[in-house]
């Protein structure tokens, strides 16, 4: 008889060995690189590799004057462009004191969150095909192409909108957006409960995702994770509701709250931010006055210091700062992504889970590479 | 002295070959073709080769045409079910493009890779073949409408729809691929551990039914079809047959080895051209295989529905128009569900299918004792 | 017992399978979304970005430039270029050739905002792919409907 315990001579011989996902691949959302090893199935170590699509951003952003870099920002984090354009606008306005007009604010919450909408409902469908439901996929997209369309009516173009400007929105609502917009929220509550139904109860999907990737509270906060990472882990921390800036504190919505911190309640949060955006656009639409959508301004020249400001993003916390030395052009300009966050805790997450685990992780991490290399 | 020879009426020839296709190969053709051999010299011997040599054409002929219109029919189901048209440019509804797909498989580059295994590689696909082949050679057609009708043919399906795991992982192996092999090892630990559902299952149905040979089954279902005759265990030996069958073809949400989101293709990752095309064709053949058992077992094989027998729609109607509403549910589940981990789908059938086709045999033959099948 | 919540586990999972499969074979039979590209084209937005154009004023026959340069200065890259001539008085500027980077542009619209003549502005064009690069630089000031290639 054969005595195959490792320590026998006749044992099997089994080693390591050390397997590429990417640049090029259907799962990494982008052109991510990730250097794994395995034992067998089972993943020991993961090494994401970054840098494939950086662009020098912050670079480029020395080089134009202030208004010319909004469109730089609607390629970072391409599918929520309405709100990375807002980050940015955001700290110059803090800095020159600019006070944007009430009906630019609420135009803006209502792209920001349409926008949400959309970049949840592509983030559905891309993770349900991840795992492998691939019709779930153009539901998810069938969604998104609704609010791409009213985008398009709104500010001209579909993904790179290029609308939030400094110190207010570039063009006004047209006349069919609040009843386009309304729409939108019927057919989302519509929607989720389809998505609901169709995934969320499925035993497949769900022994896929519970308990898969679980991110303590405590390590969510250390890694600098936010968004829908950091709220499924548990802490409740919404940029909107703890340190609202525009015209946040006007609306009632809740913040949904994940308890295990596995890629399961990840997903669950995502569904149901979806479900309070709807709620934040009903009443908006309700409240919006009138008025100009543009402040009046004249040269942008934010006076000599250091700025910061932070958005909530689709993705999680998005920061902007920059150095200003009191020209029209930035001195230096820094991107502090929330994606680039919330991926490096993937190696510490994924560990000791099999390989089909950290397709599973990395879809409901929800990260989008030209945020990370910018 | 024996009875004169018929007329031959060649229009009551073709009404009877549409009707009974059976009765009237092995009733006209048979005999005349014995007769013609005999008037040139050639014995039993050589009309048995003949035959055979006949019906392995003709069954290419079938495999081919079935294939062919499968993958067809496999993307715009696909695409139906998500709220898309599939291919129509290439003939109304698309009905040219699997003739587009062959010509486009059969001018590409035949590669081989130069560290792969050579006679292993090129004899992998048409193992897979074979096995399809030996399979659908005892599948009922309609009444007397089989290659041949062996006593022991469910025993013979049990034996021989094993050769595919042969197939895989002679591909897998000899790939010189770490993704192949990976892709290949998965799917083998799947087919072996998912032959032994079914086979139990069929068991159960033999059982009942108190024969062996394929075509008796399908008899012995004129009055009532086995998925009620049997009582509950009808439904969940159906249910765990189809469970299991589409485990044993590859097919999502199974598909594991061939898992594009993870693995690039999985086991034929180096196969260009036509035997890429050969795995496909043996795919699809296997899916309509796990159909026509299905249906045999279950649905009454070629015997109509009780009631509607009066109606005159010959049997092999019925029988692909039962296989075809299989063959839907197989894509049904493919387009709805997740895919399934490995470790989760080796639970699936050693910790849940395997003890519930042994509670279901057991039930059979309770329910056969008393009295329930004669 | 162990046997009971064993075969109620399986009975909940094949339950959850089948709300999956509902919602799947009813949209099999919902319409679909495709669009029949290129038999249906689909008609943008009136404030689409397509691509910079410089229309003819109907009324005059000429383009509207005044050589300000405003646009110029505008871009965020460079993708815009004016070469002016001496007109055939000799003393006033004409437009020569307005050169636009198709490749280079950003389609961010800056341009088109800060011509104070309404002389530029963004057409509906979205099939600008292209086999060569060379056709990518785009003069865009001709009476021609289509601009010349450089």
């Amino acid at each position: 008889m054969m005595n195959l315990s490792p320590q026998s001579k006749d044992a099997l011989k089994t080693e390591e060995y050390w397997i590429n996902m990417g640049p090029q691949h259907p799962s990494t959302h982008g052109v991510l690189r990730l250097v794994m090893r395995l034992d067998g199935e089972t993943v020991l170590e993961v090494v994401p590799h970054l840098g494939y699509i950086h662009r020098s951003m912050e670079r480029m952003c020395e080089w134009d004057v202030y208004p010319q870099l909004v469109h730089l920002t609607d390629r970072m984090d391409y599918l929520s462009a309405m709100m990375t354009n807002w980050a940015y606008v955001q700290v110059v306005e803090k800095a020159m004191g600019l006070v944007v007009p009430e009906r630019a604010e609420y135009i803006r919450v209502m792209v920001a969150e349409l926008n949400r909408l959309s970049s949840h409902a592509m983030w559905f469908g891309a993770y349900c095909m991840d795992l492998g439901a691939a019709s779930a996929f153009f539901y998810g997209f069938r969604e998104r192409e609704i609010v791409v369309d009213l985008f398009e009516t709104l500010c001209g173009q579909r993904l790179t909108y290029h609308y939030v400007r400094i110190g207010g929105v570039s063009k006004d609502l047209t006349e069919d957006f609040v009843p386009r917009v309304l729409d939108i929220c019927e057919t989302f509550k519509r929607a989720v409960d389809e998505y609901e139904a169709l995934v969320t109860g499925n035993v497949i999907f769900q022994q896929r995702t519970k308990g898969i990737g679980v991110l303590s509270a405590e390590k969510a906060i250390s890694y600098g994770c936010g968004g829908p990472v950091l709220r499924g882990s548990g802490v409740n921390f919404d940029l909107r509701k703890n340190d609202p800036y525009s015209v946040y504190g006007r609306f009632e919505f809740d913040v949904p709250v994940g308890k295990n911190g596995d890629c399961f309640d990840r997903y669950q949060v995502r569904l149901e931010e979806m479900r309070q955006s709807v709620r934040i656009l009903e009443q908006a639409v309700k409240q919006i006055p009138g008025g100009p959508s543009m402040a009046d301004v004249k040269a942008i020249r934010p006076p000599k210091g250091e700025y910061y400001a932070r958005l909530e993003t689709a993705r999680g916390d998005m920061g902007v700062y920059f150095v200003s030395q009191g020209g029209t052009k930035p001195y230096r300009m820094k991107f502090r992504s929330a994606c680039f966050s919330n991926l490096s805790c993937l190696p510490e997450i994924s560990a000791g889970w099999k390989l089909a685990d950290v397709v599973s992780i990395l879809g409901s991490l929800d990260v989008v590479i030209p945020d990370i290399d910018r | 002295m024996p009875a004169p020879p018929q007329p031959f009426v060649l229009s009551a020839f073709v009404v009877q070959l549409l009707l009974h296709p059976g009765a009237a190969l092995s009733g006209t053709v048979g005999p005349a073709l014995k007769g013609l051999l005999a008037g040139v010299g050639v014995g039993d011997t050589g009309y048995n080769a003949l035959v055979a040599l006949l019906c392995f054409v003709v069954m290419s002929g079938f495999v081919t045409v079935t294939a062919l219109v499968l993958t067809l029919a496999e993307r715009k189901v696909a695409a139906y079910f998500q709220n898309r048209k599939g291919p129509n440019r290439v003939g109304p509804w698309g009905l040219l493009q699997p003739i587009a797909d062959v010509v486009k498989l059969l001018q590409k580059e035949d590669i081989v890779p130069r560290a792969a295994d050579r006679p292993i590689f090129l004899l992998a696909p048409f193992i897979g073949m074979i096995a399809t082949y030996m399979v659908l050679a005892v599948i009922p057609f309609d009444q007397g409408l089989s290659v041949t009708d062996l006593d022991l043919g469910v025993l013979y399906i049990t034996a021989v729809s094993g050769l595919g795991v042969l197939s895989i992982l002679m591909a897998g192996w000899s790939s010189a691929n770490k993704y192949s092999l990976l892709g290949g090892l998965r799917s083998a630990a799947q087919i072996v551990s998912y032959e032994l559902s079914p086979a139990l299952v069929v068991l159960s149905v033999v059982l009942f039914s108190g024969t062996l040979s394929v075509q008796a089954i399908v008899e012995k279902q004129s009055a009532q079809w086995n998925l009620w005759h049997m009582g509950p265990m009808g439904v969940l030996g159906m249910l765990i047959y189809l469970t299991a069958g589409t485990a044993e073809i590859n097919r999502a949400p199974f598909d594991l080895p061939e898992a594009e989101s993870e693995l690039t293709a999985g086991y034929h990752t180096e196969y260009s051209g036509m035997r890429f095309s050969m795995f496909q064709l043996a795919e699809f053949m296997n899916m309509f295989i796990i159909a026509a058992l299905t249906v045999t077992l279950f649905l009454g094989g070629w015997q109509p529905l009780g009631p509607l027998r009066a109606l005159g729609v010959p049997g092999y109607l019925w029988f692909f128009g039962k296989t075809t509403l299989v063959m839907f549910v197989i894509m049904w589940f493919r387009w709805t569900f997740p895919r399934v981990r490995v470790d989760q789908l080796m639970k699936l059938e050693w910790k849940i299918l395997l003890p519930l086709s042994f509670i279901n045999l057991v039930l059979v033959a309770l329910w056969a004792a008393a009295g329930v099948g004669k | 017992m162990g046997l009971f919540v064993w075969i109620r586990d399986i009975a909940k999972g094949f339950f959850s399978l089948l709300t999956g499969m509902g919602v799947t074979i009813k949209e099999f039979f919902s319409k679909d979304v495709t669009q029949q590209y290129p038999d249906e084209r689909w008609r943008m937005a009136d404030r689409f970005r397509g691509r910079v154009d410089l229309p003819l004023d109907p009324l005059s026959g000429a383009h509207k430039c005044t050589l300000c340069m405003m646009c110029v200065r505008a871009c965020p890259n460079d993708s815009l270029e004016i070469v002016q001539s001496k007109g055939a008085d000799g003393k006033t500027r004409v437009l020569d050739k307005y050169i636009y980077k198709l490749g280079t542009c950003t389609l961010c619209e800056l341009c088109v905002e800060a011509c104070n003549f309404d002389a530029i502005r963004m057409n509906h064009d979205y099939e600008m792919a292209t086999y060569d690069r060379q056709e990518l630089t785009l003069i865009l000031n001709e009476p021609a409907s289509r601009p010349r290639q450089a």
